[in-house]
């Protein structure tokens, strides 16, 4: 242990600065000396300079052999720094080839992205041209479905568009701008949130012209989120057609938020049963927002005053999952659609039907049946 | 010719040296010297091997060294003695002491020749 750390102790000492050459003379001076002085005693006694010299190296030993001894001892450390000097140095070399190299990778890497985006976006022009190439784009198609004018304060001629910057542009264009905005932030919801937010507000129907094209290229956690701004707040005119495209989506979470935000117009979950959602949306994907809020309400209302009507018979748990319906339904999307809500409630007997039975429910129908009890009084 | 001389036990020698050294300055053949005057005639000593051990001992602080002038008036190189050396000396002087006694207890009293 001592001489492990008398050995530390000897690296920790600065080495010796002088030039190697004044250190290897100073060991030759040192030696010479002794071989001297022994063989000027060995003389004094009478023997001959030569044999006494010759007598001298002999009790020193080997010359060589402790000449490069004493080297070592004093150079050594010097060496070793120099050598650990060396060592960093190539290390430091290195270091700075791999940051080098890993620059030009990832600049080759973002050039690469480059370029696939190029590529997707190139495709995304390609498609829109073949569906809008000899056909009304969806703006026309919305108008026809009652759509209300826009409101936006950014004017548009027929055929412009607003891009994700703002400025108005071709249809191909402007999904082409808000592709690459979606796609600053893939992996945050919020940023998707926040650029469909943007893209549901833009004047009339574009928000959904503009992301019918580019929905199948969007990450994941912004197909999750885009379907809010076009159902909140009163929803879009064209809200079921986006989340139609949701409901045809290949992710399972995004099919499954589409069909939670879609019984606010189908009034059920249209995510289980086979081809439930194909069949529905192909009978009322094209129609009017009102219309479909409309028929779904009355047949939802004349269902459930059969139900409430015969509740004693149906099981507890069939009743109340078909209430829970109530939960995701959005009155003011009625409201915004010209839809009386109240009204279509009441001429199917709800209120009637809910109060005769609301003392036999249990508390999470009980709850429910608030819920349409208001719906009721509301004009 | 039988040669009673014996090699000088690993440590012994920087021993030597810190003990010699106690008179004060020497350059290395003076320590040599000065070690065979002190008895040690029947250690075989090659008396190059000092070298090295002294620059070890001036790299681990024990001695210090610096050139001036021998008796003959030739440039030599001087070792003292440090305070760290001093300190070194009286460990190492206890510890081969224990070591001896040890030995010469196991070993006995020398056998005489019988006539």
């Amino acid at each position: 242990m001592s001489t492990w750390l008398e050995h530390l102790g000897l690296f920790a000492r600065a080495p010796d600065a002088r030039p190697l050459s004044e250190i290897a003379a100073d060991i030759d001076a040192e030696l010479e000396f002794h071989v001297e002085e022994s063989a000027r005693e060995l003389s004094a006694r009478g023997m001959s300079w030569e044999d006494a010299h010759a007598e001298a190296l002999r009790r020193f030993g080997d010359y060589g052999r402790i000449r490069r001894e004493c080297a070592r001892t004093q150079m050594g450390e010097r060496i070793v720094m120099q050598r650990i000097q060396v060592v960093l140095t190539s290390v430091l070399i290195v270091a700075v080839g791999l940051l080098l190299w890993s620059n030009h990778e990832a600049r080759a890497a973002m050039n690469a992205e480059r370029a696939a985006s190029t590529a997707l976006l190139a495709r995304v022009e390609a498609q829109l041209q073949s569906q809008f190439g000899g056909r009304a784009p969806i703006g026309d198609e919305a108008q026809r479905r009652g759509a209300p004018p826009s409101t936006s304060s950014t004017p548009v001629e027929p055929g412009e568009y607003v891009g994700a910057d703002g400025t108005k542009m071709s249809l191909d264009s402007a999904a082409t701008s808000w592709l690459a905005s979606f796609a600053e932030r893939n992996e945050s919801w919020r940023h998707g949130l926040d650029v469909a937010n943007r893209l549901a507000k833009l004047p009339g129907t574009q928000g959904v012209e503009i992301l019918t094209p580019i929905y199948s290229s969007l990450a994941t956690p912004h197909r999750e989120q885009l379907f809010k701004p076009f159902v909140f707040d009163g929803g879009h005119p064209l809200a079921v057609e986006v989340l139609a495209l949701g409901m045809r989506d290949d992710t399972t979470s995004v099919r499954e938020r589409a069909a939670l935000y879609l019984e606010t117009y189908a009034f059920r979950n249209l995510l289980y049963g086979d081809g439930a959602a194909e069949e529905w949306l192909a009978e009322w994907r094209d129609r009017p927002v009102a219309d479909v809020l409309r028929a779904n309400a009355t047949a939802w209302a004349r269902e459930y005053g059969n139900v409430i009507a015969s509740y004693r018979q149906i099981p507890s748990a069939s009743a109340d999952t078909w209430l829970a319906v109530v939960d995701h339904v959005r009155p003011e999307n009625f409201a915004r659609a010209g839809v009386d809500l109240g009204a279509i409630l009441r001429e199917h007997g709800v209120d009637r039907a809910t109060d005769e039975q609301f003392e036999e429910l249990t508390p999470s129908e009980r709850r429910h049946a608030e819920i349409v009890r208001s719906w009721c009084r509301s004009k | 010719m039988p040669n009673d001389d014996v090699d000088l036990p690993p440590g012994a020698l920087e021993l030597l040296v810190l003990k010699v050294l106690t008179r004060g300055p020497m350059h290395g053949y003076a320590i040599v010297r000065a070690i065979q005057e002190r008895g040690a005639e029947p250690l075989r000593i090659e008396e190059g091997t000092l070298y090295p051990a002294l620059h070890r001992m001036e790299r681990r602080d024990l001695v210090t060294s610096e050139w001036g002038t021998s008796e003959s008036n030739r440039k030599a190189k001087f070792y003292r003695l440090t305070p760290t050396g001093r300190a070194a000396l009286r460990e190492q002087e206890s510890a081969w002491r224990r070591v001896s006694e040890a030995v010469g207890r196991v070993l006995g009293a020398p056998k005489t020749k019988e006539a």
